[in-house]
C-alpha cells in the first residue's frame, strides 16, 4: 500500500552575521587586479527555506553583479552570480542537510571578497511520513520497502515486536526490510526519523495473514523396526502435521528457518505414502504434500496369490499400465486398493517428454537434430524415436497416460509406414507428446491440436489444402475431412449412448453425414501450412516445421458460407480459424462423440465387449465430468477403470470378458514384470546404452506403434473372427492381427527374451548388436524368482499372481510343476515356467 | 482324383468346424495326418491358381490407362489439369479388340504394355461396387440399392472382399474355398494364403487363410516338435497339455487354435519351401509387393509336396490413397507395380505354370477425375488388370467411362459410376478357378442383378 504526505515547507529567516567570527574559515581572496577597485563588497544578506524532503533553499541579495559562494552545513557548495539588481537564488541543496552554519560570500568582479555571512541551521522539522509496501514471502516471512526522506532512517517494527532497521538512500529509496521470521497476523510499525533526528509520526498497518505457508518439501525414511519417520523443510515456526499410511498422525514445529525435525510414527507402516500440511500461527494451512515410499515387504508375492485384492490389483494395472510390477502390486496393496488416489496422482505426474530424450539420444548418435537435409538418416531416426517410445512405455513413471496416449494413438493415427511421413521421425515423436499432453485432459482440445498437427497435416493432407479453384479444376481436399469424422469422433452411423448401432424403420443404420457434409467440411479444413511458411507455396519437404500448430492463409481459405453437421451453418466472411474452431465444436457437440470414443478407449484398456450399460456410464462422463464440462477424458479414464464392469466383469462373463493382449503390450508386461533391459550401441562404434528395440518385433508381430498399415490402425474396433467368437455375436479387435506369421514372430522373441536370462553373455549378442541392424538383447531379471525356485509351489503362486492375476488354469499349473521338477537348476527352472507361461493361451487374453 | 482317408467330405467339414478344430486335435508336425512324401506321388496337372493383388487405398487407375486419342485425351487432360500425364509421355496400347478410342498407360508401365502387346494381360474397364446396374438417374433418385457407405475406405474394401452388403462378412475366396476345398488332397493347409496378413476377402467362413510374411515361414526358436533333445521334449509335452486344455475362455481357445495351427503348419509349409530350387527370375529388392510375389512363386512351386491343386494367394500393397503429391508418389507405385507384375510373370514361366495362374489387381475404389490441388480423393469406379497365359489378353474388358465432368458417368468431382461389377469381375474369376455356375451364384448374390454373368477373360 502506498502512502503520500501532503508536501509542506518551512522558512527559516537567518540572521545576519556582523564579523567573520564564524567557524569556517573564508576561501583565501583572489589576487586583486593592478588597479581599479579595492573596496570588498558587503557581506551578503539571505534567507534559508527548508524543504519538503530536509533540504535548504537560500535567497538573498548581495552586491549586484558579484559572484556568490554558498557553503550548505553538509559541505556541498554552489557559485551563482547575484543579479544587477544584486538578487541571488533561490538555490537549493542537492540533499538533506544535517544542522550546522551555511556560510556564504560575495565577490565582485574586481576580486575582492566580502565578509562571510553565516547562518547556523537547525533543523527542527521532522520527516514527511514514509510510503511502504508490504509484501508476504513465500517462506510466511514480511518484506517492507517504500520511500521516506532521503537518508532517514527507517525502522520497520513486525508483528513479532522486531525491529530492523535501514536507511533510505540519496533517492529516498529505502528496503526491503525483511523480517526475520515468518510474521503472523499483528500490527507493523514504520518510525521514520530524518538525519537530525526529527522523528515523524509512527505510522503503523494491521497485517491480516491470509497467505497459505508453504507446502512442506518432505524426506521419509523408513526405520529397522518399519516404522517411519518423516523430516523436511517447511515454512518456518509453522506447525508441521503428518498423516501416515495407516491413518496415524503426529506433528511439530518447524524450525526458524524452516526445517523441522523428523515426526516418527508410532506403529510399524506398510509401503505406502506420508501426507503432510504445515499451519502457520494465524491457522492458515498449505497445500497437502506426499511422498511414497517403500517398505521391504512382509510378504513374498507368492503369499498374495489367494488375496483377492491382491488379484484384482495386477487386473488393474494390466489395464492401465504397461504391466504390473513386484514395486506397483505392494503399492496399491499398501492404500489397500485406493485406485483413485492413484489415479488422481497420474493424472498429476509428470509427462515423460519424449522428444527431450529423442534429442539427447541423437545428439549421442551424432545425428543432427533438427535437419531433414540427409535422408540417409531417416531410418536411424525412426529406430532412436521407436526405442525411446519403448522405453517411456516400459519405464516411465506416467504409466497411465503413456498407455492412454498408446490408446489415442490407434484412434488418432498417423503412420511412419506411408511414404507421406518419411523422414519425419521427430515429428513423429512430437506427435506422441500432443496425444500424451491431452491424454487425460479434454478431448476438445485434444481434436483441435491433432487438426492443426502438421503430421496429422501431412498424413491426411490437410497441410496446403486451399479452396477451390474452379480456374484449375482444383477442389478441396477431402481426406482429412472424411477420417475426421469416421474415426476420430463421430464414426459412419448413428450411436445410441450406450454404443449400439441406431436402425431406421427398414433396420437399417442411419448414416452420421453424406458427401455434401464431408465436401462442405473438406471447404472448412483450408488454408493451413507449415508454421514457418513464409509464403502458400512453400513445400515443407525438409525444412518445414513438423510440430508447431499450423498456421492459416487466409487467401486460401474458403470463406464462404458452409452447412455442417445437423444443418449448423458457418457464415459466410469468417476466418480460417473461426471456422475451424466452428467446426470442431460442431463436431465435439454430435451425440455420437461421447459413446464413440468412450466404447474405444473402453476396448483398449480393458474389454473388446463392453455391455452396453458400461458403455452409457461411461458416455454419460463424457458428456458431463460432474462439474459440467463435456469431453473430460481424465474423468473418463478414470470411471472406465473404476467401474463395476472393469473390476468385476472376469466373475459375473468368465468365458467372454476381456481382450486378447495386443502383441506390444503383451511384450511390455514381460518387460515389467521381470525387469527386462537392454543395451545397445549408440552409434557405430559407440557406447552401449540401455535401448529396447521392438522396431523390427513390432513389425514382424503386427503391432509396431506409429507403423500400422492404414489409418484404419493394426485392427478395426468391430473385428469379429469367424467361428465361436463371431457366432456369439463379438468383436475381438485384435485378433484381426493373430495370424501364423505374427503369433510366430510374437513367440520367438518372448522366448529369446526369457532364454537370455540365462547363459547370457555380451559377445553371444554381437549379431544382434550391430548398430542399426540388430534386434538388441533384452535380458530379464530373475533373482526374485531363482530365490524360490527350490518351493516350485511358491515359485508359481508368485508368478500366478504377477503374471495371471491369479488365474493360472489347474492344468497349465500341472503342466508346469513336471516341467518345473525336470529341470536340474533353479535358472533353468524359472526359465521354462515363464517361458511357457508367457506363451500360455491364459496369458494370452487380459481378463 | 485318388481320395485318401485324410479327405474330408464338405458335410465332415462343417461338422469338425474347420482347422480350429483340426489344429487342437492334430498337435504339430508330428501327429500331422498329412503326408508329404505320399502327397507328392499325386496327380497335379489340374492345378490352377488366382493371385489377388489388392492395392490398398484406392488405385487412381485413371492415371494408370488413359485416353490416347487426342480429342478424349483433350478432355481428359482439361478435367485433370494439373495431374494429366502428358500425352508425349503415355504408352500408347493396341488392343485386339476394337474399340471407340486409343488408350494408353503410364510412362512407368512398360512391361506390363509388353505383356499386354504379347496378349498376356488384359484390362477390365471401369469396375466398382454395386448391389445392381446403376445409372446416374438412379443414384440421383436414390432408386438403386447401393453398397453401404461407398467412398470409405473400410468398408469398400470389405465389400469388394466380400461382395456382401451386411456384417458380418465372409469373403468371396473364403466361400470358394469351402465349396472346393476337397479338391486339395492336403486338408490341413487352406487353400487360402495370405502374403499380408488379415484381409476379408479370405475370411470369415471355417477356413482361415494360412498367414506367412513375405521372407517365407520363421521356425519357431524355442518350440521344436521334432527335437529329440530331452529339454525339448519336456517342454514340447507340457507346451501340448497347456494348449489342448479345455480353455474356457472363447479368446483362449483362439489364441491356442492360432499357435497350434501356426506349429503344425508352419513346420510343413517350411519344409516344403526348403526343398524348392531357387528361381531364377529376377525380382526387385526392396520391394515388398516383389518379395511377396517372390513367395507365392515359392509356395507355387512347392504345391505339389504341399498336396495343393487349388490356391488363391492374398498379396496387399499399401500407400495407393494419393491426396497429396500424387505427381511424385504415383510413378514409384507404377514403377514397383511394373517390375513385381513382370517378375512374377517371368516366375510363372519358369516354373511352367503361366497358363495355371491368374494374376488380377483389386482396389478399394477408384478416385476422383478432379484435383484437390497436388491429388485425388476417394471415388468409385476403376480400371483392373488381370493376367496370365489362360487369360485372353491384349483386350479391353467392359465399358470404358466418358472422363469428363458432368457427363452421365459422373455423380461430382468425376466420381465414375462403375459400368462392370465387381460381381461381374469376380464371376469371371471364379468361373475359370472352377466353380459351376449354380455355385457362382451362390457365391455372388449380387450376381443375377446384371444380364452379362460374366466377362469372356479367359481363352477357351
Amino acid at each position: 500500500m502506498h502512502r503520500l504526505l501532503a508536501a509542506s515547507l518551512l522558512t527559516l529567516l537567518a540572521a545576519c552575521g556582523g564579523g567573520g567570527g564564524g567557524e569556517t574559515a573564508p576561501p583565501q581572496p583572489p589576487t586583486p587586479p593592478d588597479s581599479g577597485d579595492r573596496t570588498a563588497p558587503p557581506p551578503p544578506t539571505f534567507t534559508v527555506g527548508e524543504n519538503q524532503g530536509g533540504t535548504l533553499t537560500i535567497t538573498g541579495s548581495a552586491e549586484a553583479g558579484s559572484r556568490v559562494d554558498l557553503t550548505y552545513p553538509d559541505g556541498q557548495q554552489q557559485t551563482i552570480t547575484a543579479s544587477q539588481t544584486g538578487d541571488f537564488g533561490p538555490s537549493t541543496s542537492e540533499l538533506p542537510q544535517p544542522n550546522g552554519d551555511i556560510v556564504i560570500t560575495a565577490t565582485d568582479e574586481a576580486g575582492n571578497r566580502s565578509d562571510a555571512a553565516i547562518s547556523t541551521y537547525t533543523d527542527a522539522m521532522p520527516p514527511g511520513s514514509a510510503t511502504y509496501t508490504i509484501d508476504v514471502n513465500s517462506n510466511g516471512t514480511l518484506s517492507v520497502e517504500g520511500t521516506a526522506e532521503a537518508l532517514s532512517s527507517v525502522s520497520v517494527t513486525f508483528p513479532d515486536s522486531a525491529t530492523v532497521s535501514t536507511t533510505a538512500n540519496t533517492d529516498g529509496q529505502y528496503g526491503p526490510v525483511t523480517s526475520a521470521v515468518p510474521q503472523t497476523s499483528g500490527t507493523l510499525t514504520l518510525n521514520v526519523e530524518d538525519l537530525n533526528g526529527n522523528a515523524a509520526s509512527a505510522q503503523s498497518e494491521v497485517y491480516n495473514d491470509i497467505t497459505a505457508p508453504l507446502t512442506p518439501t518432505l524426506n521419509v525414511i523408513v526405520n529397522e523396526d518399519n516404522t517411519v519417520s518423516v523430516d523436511g523443510i517447511a515454512e518456518g515456526l509453522s506447525l508441521v502435521q503428518v498423516v501416515f499410511q495407516d491413518g496415524t498422525t503426529g506433528s511439530t514445529q518447524a524450525q526458524a528457518n524452516g526445517l523441522f525435525r523428523a515426526v516418527t510414527s508410532s506403529s510399524p507402516q506398510a509401503s505406502g505414502r506420508v501426507i503432510a500440511s504445515a499451519t502457520d500461527a494465524a491457522g492458515n494451512v498449505s497445500e497437502q504434500a506426499s511422498a511414497t515410499y517403500e517398505v521391504e515387504p512382509e510378504n513374498d508375492l507368492w503369499e498374495l496369490a489367494d488375496d483377492e485384492q491382491a488379484q484384482d490389483i495386477v487386473r488393474f494395472l494390466t489395464q492401465s499400465t504397461f504391466g504390473p510390477t513386484e514395486h506397483s502390486i505392494h503399492y496399491l496393496m499398501a492404500t489397500d486398493a485406493d485406485y483413485a488416489s492413484w489415479i488422481d496422482g497420474q493424472i498429476n505426474t509428470e509427462q515423460t517428454i519424449l522428444i527431450d530424450k529423442f534429442e539427447k539420444r541423437l545428439r549421442e548418435a551424432g545425428l543432427p537434430i533438427t535437419s531433414r537435409a540427409n535422408l540417409d538418416h531417416a531410418y536411424h531416426k525412426q529406430l532412436i524415436a521407436n526405442d525411446m517410445l519403448m522405453d517411456t512405455f516400459a519405464y516411465g513413471e506416467d504409466q497411465l497416460r503413456q498407455r492412454v496416449a498408446f490408446a489415442l494413438s490407434q484412434i488418432f493415427v498417423v503412420s511412419e509406414t506411408s511414404d507421406t511421413l518419411f523422414n519425419n521421425a521427430k515429428g513423429v515423436v512430437a506427435y506422441h507428446d500432443l496425444l500424451a499432453r491431452h491424454a487425460l485432459g479434454n478431448y476438445r482440445d485434444l481434436l483441435e491440436a491433432v487438426t492443426l498437427n502438421p503430421i496429422m497435416g501431412e498424413y491426411l493432407s490437410m497441410i496446403r489444402n486451399e479452396k477451390a479453384n474452379s480456374e484449375e479444376n482444383i477442389r478441396p481436399d477431402e481426406n482429412y475431412a472424411r477420417e475426421m469424422m469416421q474415426l476420430f469422433s463421430i464414426g459412419l452411423v448413428m450411436l445410441d449412448q450406450d454404443g449400439t448401432v441406431q436402425l431406421d424403420e427398414q433396420g437399417q443404420p442411419v448414416p452420421t453425414y453424406d458427401q455434401e457434409i464431408i465436401k462442405a467440411f473438406a471447404r472448412v479444413l483450408t488454408g493451413w501450412t507449415y508454421n514457418n511458411a513464409g509464403y502458400w507455396d512453400y513445400d515443407g519437404w525438409l525444412f518445414g516445421d513438423m510440430q508447431s500448430p499450423m498456421i492459416p492463409f487466409e487467401a486460401y481459405h474458403d470463406s464462404d458460407e458452409k452447412t455442417l453437421l445437423n444443418g449448423e451453418v458457418l457464415p459466410a466472411g469468417q476466418s480460417a480459424y473461426e471456422n475451424l474452431t466452428g467446426a470442431l465444436d460442431n463436431v465435439f457437440n454430435h451425440p455420437n462423440v461421447p459413446p464413440f470414443i468412450s466404447k474405444q478407449l473402453i476396448q483398449r484398456l480393458v474389454t473388446s465387449n463392453p455391455s452396453p450399460e458400461y458403455v452409457a456410464r461411461i458416455s454419460a462422463v463424457f458428456r458431463d465430468n460432474g462439474d459440467g464440462v463435456r469431453g473430460d477424458l481424465g474423468a473418463v479414464v478414470k470411471a472406465i477403470l473404476l467401474d463395476e464392469e472393469a473390476r468385476s466383469g472376469h466373475l459375473d462373463a468368465p468365458t467372454t470378458f476381456g481382450k486378447l493382449k495386443e502383441p506390444m503390450l503383451k511384450f511390455t508386461a514381460l518387460i515389467r514384470a521381470f525387469d527386462v533391459t537392454a543395451m545397445h550401441p549408440v552409434n557405430d562404434s559407440g557406447a552401449l546404452r540401455p535401448t529396447l528395440r521392438w522396431f523390427w518385433p513390432g513389425i514382424a508381430s503386427g503391432q509396431r506403434p506409429y507403423g500400422s498399415p492404414s489409418v484404419f490402425n493394426f485392427y478395426r474396433p468391430d473385428h469379429s473372427p469367424a467361428g465361436p467368437i463371431r457366432d456369439a455375436g463379438l468383436v475381438a479387435p485384435e485378433m484381426q492381427i493373430l495370424n501364423e506369421s505374427y503369433i510366430t514372430a510374437a513367440t520367438n522373441f518372448g522366448s529369446a527374451t526369457i532364454f537370455n536370462s540365462y547363459d547370457f553373455i555380451l559377445s553371444d549378442c554381437e549379431d544382434r548388436r550391430q548398430y542399426l541392424d540388430g534386434f538388441g538383447c533384452p535380458y530379464p531379471d530373475f533373482s526374485d524368482e531363482i530365490a524360490l525356485a527350490g518351493n516350485v509351489e511358491r515359485l508359481l503362486d508368485r508368478l500366478n499372481l504377477l503374471m495371471m492375476a491369479g488365474q493360472m488354469s489347474d492344468v497349465t499349473r500341472d503342466a508346469l510343476t513336471t516341467l518345473a521338477s525336470q529341470q536340474s537348476q533353479g535358472r533353468y527352472v524359472v526359465a521354462e515356467v515363464v517361458h511357457l507361461l508367457y506363451h500360455s493361451p491364459g496369458f494370452a487374453v487380459q481378463k | 482324383m485318388k481320395k485318401t482317408k485324410y479327405t474330408l467330405s464338405r458335410r465332415d467339414f462343417l461338422k469338425r468346424s474347420a482347422l480350429a478344430t483340426l489344429g487342437s486335435s492334430s498337435l504339430f508336425s508330428l501327429t500331422s495326418q498329412f503326408s508329404m512324401a505320399q502327397a507328392q506321388t499325386g496327380n497335379f496337372s489340374d492345378y490352377k491358381a488366382l493371385v489377388c493383388v489388392f492395392l490398398y487405398g484406392g488405385n487412381d487407375a485413371f492415371s494408370m490407362l488413359m485416353p490416347y486419342s487426342q480429342s478424349e485425351y483433350n478432355s481428359y487432360a482439361n478435367t485433370r489439369r494439373n495431374l494429366a500425364i502428358s500425352r508425349s509421355q503415355i504408352i500408347p496400347l493396341e488392343p485386339n479388340n476394337s474399340q471407340p478410342a486409343d488408350y494408353g498407360l503410364h510412362p512407368e508401365l512398360s512391361d506390363i504394355a509388353s505383356l499386354f502387346a504379347d496378349n498376356k494381360l488384359s484390362f477390365i474397364n471401369n469396375v466398382g461396387t454395386l448391389i445392381e446396374p446403376t445409372t446416374q438417374t438412379d443414384y440421383v433418385n436414390k432408386r438403386v440399392a447401393l453398397p453401404p457407405q461407398l467412398f470409405s475406405h473400410n468398408d469398400q474394401q470389405n465389400f469388394v472382399m466380400s461382395l456382401q452388403a451386411s456384417k458380418p462378412q465372409q469373403g468371396w475366396a473364403s466361400r470358394m474355398a469351402e465349396m472346393m476345398m476337397d479338391i486339395n488332397e492336403n486338408n490341413e493347409l487352406s487353400m487360402n494364403i495370405s502374403l499380408s496378413g488379415a484381409n476379408t476377402l479370405q475370411m470369415g467362413g471355417a477356413i482361415s487363410p494360412y498367414t506367412l510374411s513375405a521372407g517365407g515361414v520363421s521356425e519357431y526358436w524355442s518350440i521344436r516338435p521334432r527335437s529329440d533333445e530331452i529339454w525339448d521334449v519336456n517342454r514340447v509335452a507340457a507346451y501340448r497339455k497347456i494348449l489342448d486344455q479345455s480353455h474356457s475362455h472363447l479368446f483362449s481357445q483362439a489364441f491356442a487354435d492360432t499357435q497350434n495351427r501356426s506349429l503344425l503348419l508352419g513346420d510343413q509349409v517350411s519344409s516344403a519351401l526348403a526343398n524348392v530350387s531357387p528361381l531364377a527370375t529376377e525380382f526387385t529388392e526392396g520391394s515388398r509387393l516383389a518379395a511377396s510375389l517372390r513367395m507365392v512363386a515359392n509356395l507355387i512351386a512347392a504345391r505339389s509336396s504341399l498336396g495343393m491343386s487349388r490356391q488363391i494367394f492374398f498379396v496387399g500393397i499399401g500407400d495407393y490413397d494419393t491426396h497429396g503429391d500424387q505427381a511424385n508418389r504415383y510413378p514409384a507405385l507404377m514403377r514397383e507395380l511394373n517390375h513385381a507384375f513382370k517378375s512374377f510373370y517371368d516366375a510363372t514361366v519358369e516354373l511352367g505354370v503361366s497358363d495355371k495362374v491368374t494374376t488380377f489387381t483389386a482396389s478399394d475404389f477408384g478416385r476422383t477425375l478432379t484435383s484437390n490441388g497436388d491429388g485425388t480423393d476417394h471415388g468409385w469406379g476403376s480400371h483392373q488388370m488381370v493376367m496370365g497365359d489362360a487369360v485372353d489378353g491384349g483386350k479391353f474388358f467392359g465399358t470404358m467411362p466418358e472422363l469428363v465432368i458432368g457427363s452421365n458417368d459422373d455423380i461430382g468431382e468425376g466420381r465414375i459410376i462403375p459400368t462392370t461389377s465387381v460381381d461381374q469381375y469376380a464371376a469371371s474369376l471364379a468361373q475359370w478357378y472352377g466353380l459351376t455356375s449354380s455355385q457362382l451364384s451362390d457365391v455372388f448374390p449380387y450376381l443375377a442383378n446384371f444380364n452379362d454373368q460374366s466377362l469372356p477373360l479367359f481363352i477357351g
